[in-house]
């Protein structure tokens, strides 16, 4: 057993060691599904964006005994909708405001007006919010400007009602004094306050599955599964490269010296599978950890992650080694690379797993591939299947992998011992 | 004395080839054995056999008593096997291939280390034992190559041509190191088709051609076979047909003859005959503008017995 670790290890410390393992097992997948998550609008745009800090000049000086809006306009920028978006300083005045967007302590600043209750709630007159922005900024004014407007837009229909309330009232007869009009708007901005800001009761957004669609989670969805299909192509594509140091070996003269020595070949065979499915389960947890912290993807439980891990491990080693017996020597392994390994991910449905409804024959074929059982497994753990559920893909894969296995071992016993 | 070494009747074809076609030979001991012949005689495809690399079609091999065929595990670990080809783990540091060959011949813990230790100060690269293979030289590598076979101590060491390809120091290195591990008490086969390393190192050598060993004895019996004469060949600056005929009465001149530009003659002792000669030369008042002496060797044994030179 000594040394058929001896032997794994010094296959594991080489593929480390090597610019291929880091490249091609390692950064490629991170690479892509990075680029994909950028595609799809994910990470780093929507942080830059939750870090804005804005200036509040709350100027507003209302009549005695009328509600302050201005302090309305703060209440709503700092409530829980926006609290992950924007984080608002209220500041005492337009320079010291000016001042910190000058040392890019804010992004921007938003100043009511000492007028803004009195003209929102008096009849027929007008004012201004005002937006200062940091010119360096692109995209944080807008953003404020945005949800500003929505709340302008707000008091401006409260108002607008209001008046056409007050018209109404008056053509009927009736009379509408000062009190009446700004008991009207408290009671409005009363409402409004008890309504979660920019939830809309008419308007809702639903996902297929009949869900409130949250545009993040769905996003984030296509990024896990990306990540996994990236996974699952470059774990089965590291299988074959970390498999054919056999046939590496068996040119350079370092398998025949392993069979001089007195280490029995099953030894040997058996060190060097070992070896495979140690780097890939180093490729492995490296690529779950890294994309776990960079893509925040949520792999499931444990359990059903080992589970996982162990059935793509196995029969990605076994497809590499399976796939390498069948070579004479290393001229030959350009095909694998470059035909059977991308060939059977895509046909495993790799490249194409975040569409839905593929042709019938697709999925077919896919079934005739361990990278589309190993899709599937990865599919179910990511949607939170159960056990019950994974168990049929997961008991083909480990059958596969005890096939491929199988056949790879006699092929390579028969080949070494009839020279 | 034991013998650590017993071929009998070895067979080995690939197809219609017949690679090693009925050796049989025997090593004592203790001794420096080594195989001669050029390339394709089927030295190596002798020694793939002999570590239990290849399996033979017929006969077999005794290590120390052990089988090749019956106990290879424990024929495998008395040997220490040299292979042709420098095979080594460039991604690796000499250190690193030597604690990992260390390992697979069932050393460990301190014992292993002292050993590295030990080979590396052997082989000379003690100070660059950190650096990868992939940086080291030529020489460097053969270096290395030969410290792996020697780190368990073995009984026996095979050579397979260890000094193909490589500069004169790193050369004469090994063959220092080969003649440091006989005198420690190692059983050493080395194969080389270099006569002159033969020459130097062996205490009994096999000629090899075509599959099979057509000489085998210490260098003195080997020469007899070609009758102990040493081959002179002069060139003189004009034509010297009666010098010739004169040279032919000589006592001690057994032949005379004219290849080109050369005159050749064998002759039984080369500093007893020459001075005649030169006698003779003057007298018939021509002068002897070259001359070289060669005498009897491996090449010349070899060319007696198959008809070819070494190199061919």
């Amino acid at each position: 057993m000594r040394k058929v670790l001896a032997i794994a290890s010094k296959d594991l410390l080489r593929s480390i060691r090597s610019l291929y393992f880091v490249g091609i097992s390692l950064l490629a997948p991170l690479l892509l599904s990075f680029l994909f998550s950028a595609a799809f609008g994910g990470g780093k745009e929507s942080t830059a964006i939750s870090n804005m800090e804005i200036a509040l000049v709350n100027q507003d000086a209302p009549a005695q005994g009328n509600p302050n809006l201005g302090e309305t306009v703060l209440e709503v920028l700092r409530s829980d909708g926006l609290k992950d978006l924007i984080t608002v300083h209220a500041v005492g005045n337009e320079e010291e405001a000016l001042q910190g967007i000058n040392d890019q302590d804010y992004s921007a600043a938003l100043i009511i007006p000492p007028d803004f209750s009195q003209v929102v709630t008096g009849s027929g007159k007008t004012t201004q919010l005002r937006i200062v922005y940091d010119p360096a900024e692109s995209i944080s004014p807008h953003v404020l400007e945005n949800i500003v407007a929505a709340i302008a837009d707000g008091f401006s229909s409260s108002k607008m009602m209001v008046d056409l309330a007050v018209e109404e009232l008056q053509r009927r007869g009736g009379q509408a004094d000062e009190q009446f009009y700004t008991q009207v708007v408290e009671r409005i901005t009363a409402q409004s306050e008890n309504r979660a800001y920019a939830t809309s009761s008419l308007l809702t957004v639903l996902n297929p599955q009949g869900q409130k669609g949250e545009t993040e989670n769905e996003i984030q969805q296509i990024i896990s599964t990306i990540m996994a299909s990236m996974m699952i192509f470059f774990t089965f594509y590291t299988g074959a490269a970390t498999s054919e140091s056999l046939l590496q070996e068996e040119e350079k003269g370092t398998l025949a010296r392993k069979f001089v020595s007195p280490t029995p070949v099953r030894d040997i065979l058996a060190g060097k599978f070992l070896g495979v499915l140690i780097t890939l389960t180093v490729q492995i947890c490296v690529l779950l950890v890294v994309s776990h912290l960079v893509f925040h993807i949520e792999w499931g439980e444990p359990g059903k992650l080992v589970l996982a891990v162990v059935a793509l491990i196995v029969s990605a080693a076994g497809f590499g080694l399976l796939l390498m017996s069948l070579l004479r020597d290393t001229r030959q392994t350009g095909i694998i690379f470059g035909g059977v390994m991308t060939i059977t991910g895509m046909l495993g449905g790799l490249f194409t797993g975040s569409i839905q409804n593929m042709p019938g024959f697709m999925e077919v074929l896919k079934k005739l591939t361990p990278q589309g059982w190993a899709q599937d497994l990865w599919q179910l753990l990511l949607n939170g299947a159960s056990y019950r559920e994974m168990l049929f893909p997961l008991a083909v894969l480990l059958g596969m992998a005890v096939i491929f296995f199988f056949i790879a071992d006699f092929r390579f016993q028969r080949r070494f011992a009839r020279k | 004395m034991e013998n650590a070494v017993e071929v009998k009747g070895l067979k080995k074809f690939y197809k219609d080839v017949k690679a090693v076609n009925g050796v049989d030979f025997s090593i004592q001991s203790g001794e420096i054995f080594s195989l001669l012949g050029p390339n394709g005689a089927g030295k190596t495809t002798t020694i793939n056999v002999l570590t239990g690399l290849f399996p033979p079609n017929a006969g077999d091999a005794l290590i120390f008593g052990h089988s090749i065929k019956k106990e290879p595990l424990k024929a495998k670990a008395l040997m220490g096997v040299v292979p042709q080809e420098i095979a080594l783990y460039e991604d690796l540091s000499a250190r690193e291939n030597l604690v990992f060959w260390g390992k697979l011949y069932g050393l460990r813990g301190k014992q292993l280390q002292k050993r590295v230790d030990e080979v590396l100060e052997l082989i000379g690269l003690r100070d660059r034992q950190r650096q990868r293979i992939s940086k080291y030289s030529g020489g460097m590598k053969r270096r290395v190559n030969i410290g792996i076979a020697l780190l368990h101590l073995p009984k026996l060491v095979i050579m397979d041509e260890p000094t193909v390809g490589i500069d004169p120091q790193s050369r004469r290195h090994i063959l220092d190191n080969v003649l440091q591990l006989n005198k420690q008490g190692m059983t050493v086969l080395y194969t080389t088709h270099y006569m002159e390393e033969a020459q130097e190192l062996s205490s009994h050598i096999a000629i090899m051609d075509q599959g099979r060993i057509v000489a085998n004895g210490t260098h003195a019996e080997l020469v007899k076979l070609v009758g102990e004469q040493d081959r002179v060949e002069l060139a003189l600056s004009q034509d010297g047909g009666k010098v010739l005929k004169e040279w032919k009465k000589v006592k001690g001149v057994s032949k005379v003859d004219q290849e080109g530009e050369k005159i050749v003659l064998l002759v039984n002792d080369s500093n007893a005959v020459l001075p005649e000669l030169f006698k003779i030369a003057n007298q018939q008042n021509a002068r002897i503008a070259s001359i070289a002496i060669h005498e009897p060797n491996l090449e010349t044994v070899f060319l007696h017995l198959t008809g070819k030179a070494l190199r061919d």
